[in-house]
């Protein structure tokens, strides 16, 4: 995908950059704000990437105005100001995603690609599946190769929260956020064990296994590559 | 310099107001009293005047012209009445009997008394004479007047003038005594805490303003002041403990992070070595982000500028939340985790805080506490107050360190090998500050037992009712 990067700290943003080409996209960077807004406005993004310290112009009045000229372009908002209410104040200005500084890469690049495949597909879905694998939303349950998986409720999230996003990384935070609407880190991993308490109902017996550890970065459920 | 200036300013007024009230009132009171005292004497002799010229009427009314003549003559030359003035004349004020060269102009007839001054009756030379003189018209228009010479109340005015000035000026002087005395000693306790102010800034934090024993206002002031200062001094000491613990807590990660790279750099020929370092020292920078962002969370939280998120939250439906997140957690670890949730009490709270709340006290259950166990978590109503309780059958905390483990970075010497931050509980205490909660840590007989009671829920007025829980 194509990426534009607003940023003014130069070693993040050629770092940024760098990582993000080597996950081969394509990516353009601009170190100001009123540059990056008439960038964003008229050439064609998947995604923007914008800081909110900028020069000329704030990263959240950036996001207001393109938002303003119904430019849709998903934003991820990047900042060091981590309160939960910065976030809240971000979202509100347009931004689809929140991340705070630093961050790890893998974390940037899981809720990059969750942003543009968010936007692809629109239409509500009442049934999800991958592989032989098969969620329904209506009657809230799940059937591996036919035969039903008893799933507690918050496992049913995960699970839709997974197929949701086929084949991308989801991160241990955003499943906090999106499952429990937790925006802080618990001390201790608690993700990895209903995952693998998840793994244990939907994988066990399957020579196929679904539901995959990405090391360093989180998980992904992906059928046969 | 300028408080120097302010402060005369201050003394030389509190003087100039009190003599000047103590000047106006005595002066007032004085005055009253000579305007009284002065009339006397001459209020008297008008009654005496009045009586002897009654007296005489009656005998020219019984007795006739001649007897008065007569009797009027008898009383001129009798030494005795010297000071005493008689005059009776013809209707045309000609002179029938008297002690005065001539009926005076100015004399009329009338009730009461009048003030002549006349010329000293024979004397050889002009002394004024100040007469109290009463006259009046007979039945046959013939006219009588009776005088008391009064130069001798002269003196007694001249006295009680003199006396009243003395009085006076006694007043004022005492006046003047009273308000360098009052404002001196006022002034000297201001002072005083002055001095005991600048010492105190220059450097000698020990310094305390003397509170005497007589418990005034002063000393009132001056023991607020003392424990204002008091509660300073164990602000900055915490601060300062804080920022130890900072230094302590922040470098040894740092130090940590610092070896890492060293010896990533170090070995350049082996790949697999380097890497791992590399892993390391990215393991270790998180962990000091982790101990930096809950310094940071708690430090927001004390500052109390997060009230404006609260609101009305199912206290159950929030434990339940966490309960059900640590669940499986709990179970690995050997516990069994159990819940006990009275629905329905509503707490004021931010719900974030409150999460986070919620998860750290289970998480600290799972990691102190001793497996197999069981770790429940409980919300109910005491005494009106909703609470939250964790408990947990670990080796609890002895009650001598419960005060401590609230503080930042401690951790007893037990848990040191154990990870964790050493926020966990501070970042609870601060959370619990901040909703007025009241937070204790008990004897679970065994273990910990930890108790977040809020305050009793008011129904909002006018409110739609509280919400519950949103998740």
């Amino acid at each position: 995908m194509k990426v534009l990067v607003i940023e003014d700290d130069r070693v993040a943003a050629s770092y940024l950059s760098k990582a993000l080409r080597e996950s081969s996209h394509v990516v353009d960077v601009v170190e100001d704000g009123a540059l990056g807004l008439d960038r964003a406005l008229h050439q064609s993004y998947d995604a923007l990437i914008v800081d909110r310290m900028l020069p000329s112009l704030d990263g959240l009045s950036l996001i207001a105005a393109l938002r303003d000229k119904r430019k849709d372009t998903p934003v991820l908002i990047v900042s060091a100001l981590g309160e939960v209410d910065e976030r809240v104040r971000g979202l509100r200005a347009g931004g689809d995603d929140y991340l705070v500084k630093p961050y790890a890469f893998s974390e940037l690049l899981a809720r990059l690609e969750v942003l543009v495949h968010r936007r692809r597909g629109a239409a509500p879905e009442t049934q999800l599946r991958v592989a032989d694998l098969e969620l329904d939303l209506m009657t809230r349950t799940a059937k591996r190769a036919g035969n039903e998986i008893e799933l507690k409720p918050r496992e049913f999230q995960i699970l839709e929260y997974l197929m949701r996003h086929p084949g991308q990384v989801v991160t241990r935070t955003m499943l906090l956020e999106a499952v429990w609407d937790y925006h802080f880190d618990p001390q201790t991993n608690v993700i990895d064990v209903h995952i693998s308490r998840l793994r244990q109902k939907i994988d066990r017996g399957y020579d196929l296994q679904l539901l995959r550890t990405v090391r360093g970065a989180g998980y992904a459920l992906r059928g046969r590559d | 310099m300028a408080a120097t200036k302010r402060r005369s300013g201050i003394r030389g007024r509190l003087i100039l107001a009190t003599v000047a009230w103590v000047a106006a009132a005595s002066a007032l009171a004085l005055g009253l009293l000579y305007a009284w005292g002065r009339t006397l004497p001459q209020r008297e002799v008008d009654v005496e005047v009045q009586r002897e010229l009654e007296e005489l009427v009656r005998q020219h009314r019984e007795l006739g012209a001649q007897a008065l003549g007569d009797e009027l003559t008898r009383r001129i030359s009798d030494a005795a009445r010297g000071h005493t003035i008689y005059l009776y004349a013809e209707s045309e004020l000609s002179l029938i009997r008297g002690n005065l060269d001539s009926w005076p102009g100015s004399l009329l007839e009338g009730p009461g008394g009048e003030t002549l001054e006349l010329e000293a009756p024979g004397s050889g030379y002009r002394v004024l004479r100040q007469i109290r003189i009463a006259a009046i018209r007979l039945d046959d228009g013939r006219r009588l007047a009776v005088g008391r010479d009064i130069s001798e109340h002269a003196r007694f005015e001249r006295a009680l003038m003199l006396a009243g000035g003395a009085a006076f000026l006694l007043a004022v002087l005492g006046a003047l005594g009273a308000g360098l005395r009052v404002s001196n000693g006022l002034l000297g306790r201001v002072e005083e805490m002055s001095r005991t102010i600048l010492a105190i800034l220059a450097g000698r934090r020990q310094e305390r303003v003397r509170v005497r024993s007589a418990g005034d206002e002063f000393d009132g002031l001056a023991a607020h002041f003392n424990q204002l200062l008091n509660e300073n001094e164990h602000l900055l000491a915490r601060m300062r403990e804080v920022t130890d613990d900072v230094a302590h807590d922040l470098r040894t990660p740092l130090a940590r992070i610092r070896t890492h790279a060293e010896s990533a750099l170090a070995t350049p020929e082996d790949p697999a070595r380097m890497r791992e370092a590399l892993h390391e020292l990215l393991e270790e920078t998180n962990r000091l982000l982790e101990v930096f962002n809950a310094l940071l969370a708690i430090a927001q939280i004390e500052s109390h500028q997060l009230r404006e998120h609260m609101q009305a939250l199912d206290l159950a439906a929030q434990a339940e939340t966490a309960a059900e997140l640590y669940q499986p957690v709990a179970e690995e670890a050997g516990f069994e985790l159990r819940t006990e949730l009275e629905p329905g009490l509503t707490v004021r709270a931010d719900r974030h805080l409150l999460a986070q709340t919620a998860s750290n006290l289970i998480d600290n259950a799972i990691k102190y506490g001793r497996a197999p166990g069981v770790i429940s978590v409980e919300t109910l109503s005491v005494d009106g107050r909703p609470e939250l309780r964790v408990s947990d059958q670990g080796p609890g905390i002895p009650e001598a360190d419960r005060e401590r483990v609230l503080g930042r970075f401690v951790r007893l010497d037990a848990s040191r090998s154990l990870p964790g931050t050493g926020l966990g509980l501070s970042f609870v205490a601060a959370v619990a500050d901040l909703h007025d909660a009241e937070l204790r840590l008990e004897d679970n007989a065994p273990g910990l037992r930890v108790r977040l009671s809020f305050p009793a829920a008011r129904p909002a007025p006018g409110k739609h009712p509280p919400s519950r829980g949103r998740d």
